[in-house]
């Protein structure tokens, strides 16, 4: 994990050099088959290199010598900012995202730009429009999306870590298929700024890894506020005494089997901690899609406008696949038929309500826990209806819609055909409470599935 | 081939079928703001960018110093 390999390089048994060239040698391998990198970094190697003159020197940063990979909707100076897009396919980006600064400042170093849903839109990993990547733990299956490069990145030890954004569930259910760990921070707990966006609402930007722990450290580098994205701020940090926890397990429709799986790890956990769990109920999370998916189409269709084809790119609408074309003409239509507030207002109070559901819960638990995906992976190319692929993010939207931080960890496998597919638990917290839910997390996850 | 009439319609079915299911949703008066401790910001450094190269490599359509857009067909 990425704990032990910083002390190697530290202590020079391993350079940042060879660490990088590893991923990158094994990237040209196996990347042909997996689709997972869109695009590599061809000074990687080189910036290993002035990384190694720095540790030497005592004066590397705390991700000194570690490869990263970075979702393609994310900018960093000099790379491919596609969004696995036809629109921006050429597109490249003229500045570093704020995390990308953080990241760098730090001596990480960026292997290259994953793979993802076309504009983040998606549940599967299928509509990139330079074809879907592969989950390395189930190679028939989807990797779930949008992040899909960036969790089957970490699943093929392609990378230390990856950076991906989540929206409705974009990190947590990837995650949660590809068998990693994946976290959604408090809403403003990180910057945005350098983020293609997709729902401003929503977007939040996280980390995937190999373990709680890996995603921890990478969280301590780049949350905080910054002035170039409005919303962010800095939140109270109030430990809990993890002694003494109560664990709220959310009733939510689910598969059995998922289900099954999930409430066994529960119990298991609770039990040999000694936390008292008890089923929560909470009004309107059975809303969670027709909440979310309204105010997805309308600020996606406001936010795309911009891409019209002068100043880069394509014209969106003329180059755009399924999904993409949907949302915008959806989000124009919720526009046209606003009067009344039928549709955008009426998500948007449903959400407020959603909101203080959860504020109510966390006033009695300290997390609540439940699967990150409701059902199994489908194989990939599988025609499923549009309602079905909405359905993948089912558990997963109700973070995005109260606002709180949520982490996806690997509980176990289910056999299905010949295949053992991942399955995801998914902890959240009230706002701000990020770095108590991934204390809690790390007793929760079951690692090298 | 993507059918873009078809993909209209069907964007239409799904949100009003959201629409219904969020019927049900008692109606509140709400705010919606940011919450920010502060409202002032703090003025950033100015950094050095090249970035009219960098947009005029991005543009699809130029004329030396120029982004080159087209008259009249912009709805």
């Amino acid at each position: 994990m990425i704990k032990q390999k910083l002390k190697d390089i530290k202590e020079g048994k391993l350079s940042a050099e060879d660490n990088i060239k590893n991923f990158i040698n094994k990237i040209k391998k196996e990347n042909k088959n997996l689709n997972i990198v869109l695009h590599l970094n061809d000074e990687a190697v080189k910036q290993a290199k002035e990384v190694d003159k720095k540790i030497k020197s005592s004066k590397a940063g705390k991700l000194a010598g570690l490869g990263v990979l970075i979702k393609s909707n994310i900018n960093v100076n000099g790379l491919i900012c596609n969004c696995a897009s036809k629109t921006l396919e050429n597109y490249k980006a003229g500045y570093n995202a704020t995390i990308i600064d953080k990241l760098l400042n730090e001596d990480c170093i960026i292997l290259g730009m994953a793979n993802m849903d076309e504009f983040a839109c998606g549940a599967s990993g299928e509509t990139s429009a330079f074809g879907p990547c592969k989950n390395p733990r189930a190679l028939s299956r989807i990797p779930g999306g949008t992040s899909s490069g960036p969790a089957a990145g970490v699943a093929a030890g392609f990378c230390d870590f990856s950076i991906g954004s989540d929206t409705g569930g974009s990190i947590r259910q990837p995650s949660s298929l590809c068998g990693v760990v994946g976290m959604r921070p408090s809403y403003g707990m990180i910057s945005r700024y350098g983020l293609v966006d997709m729902t401003m609402s929503f977007d939040t930007i996280g980390p995937l890894g190999n373990s709680v722990e890996d995603c921890e450290i990478v969280f301590n580098i780049i949350k905080g506020k910054d002035e170039r994205d409005s919303v962010t701020r800095d939140f109270e940090n109030k430990k809990k005494d993890l002694k003494k926890l109560f664990v709220g397990v959310l009733k939510i429709n689910s598969d059995k089997d998922v289900w099954d799986l999930v409430r066994k790890r529960i119990e298991e956990v609770c039990k040999e901690k000694g936390w008292k769990a008890e089923d929560a109920f909470l009004d309107y999370v059975d809303l969670g899609i027709q909440t979310y998916y309204p105010i997805v189409y309308t600020e996606f269709f406001s936010g795309t406008r911009k891409f019209d084809g002068r100043k880069f790119g394509y014209k969106i609408e003329d180059v755009c696949g399924e999904e993409v074309l949907r949302r915008i003409l959806g989000g124009e239509e919720i526009t046209k038929a606003e009067y009344g507030g039928q549709y955008y207002r009426k998500a948007l109070i449903a959400k407020k309500l959603i909101e203080k559901q959860f504020e109510k819960a966390f006033k009695k638990y300290d997390v609540i826990v439940f699967p990150t995906c409701p059902k199994l992976p489908h194989k990939l190319g599988t025609k499923i209806s549009v309602e079905d692929m909405y359905n993948y993010d089912a558990c997963t939207v109700l973070a995005s819609l109260a606002e709180i931080p949520g982490i996806s960890v690997p509980c176990g496998t289910l056999k299905d055909g010949k295949e053992d597919i991942p399955v995801g638990l998914q902890l959240l917290a009230w706002k701000g409470d990020d770095e108590n839910l991934l204390q809690i997390a790390k007793d929760f996850q079951i690692l090298a599935l | 081939m993507v059918d873009k009439k078809e993909i209209q319609k069907e964007a239409k079915a799904i949100i009003d079928k959201f629409a219904k299911a969020l019927e049900k949703v008692k109606t509140e008066d709400l705010d919606f703001h940011v919450n920010r401790d502060d409202f002032e910001r703090v003025e950033g450094k100015s950094e050095k960018c090249d970035f009219k190269k960098q947009l005029l490599e991005n543009a699809p359509k130029k004329n030396d110093d120029f982004v080159v857009a087209e008259k009249g067909s912009w709805k």
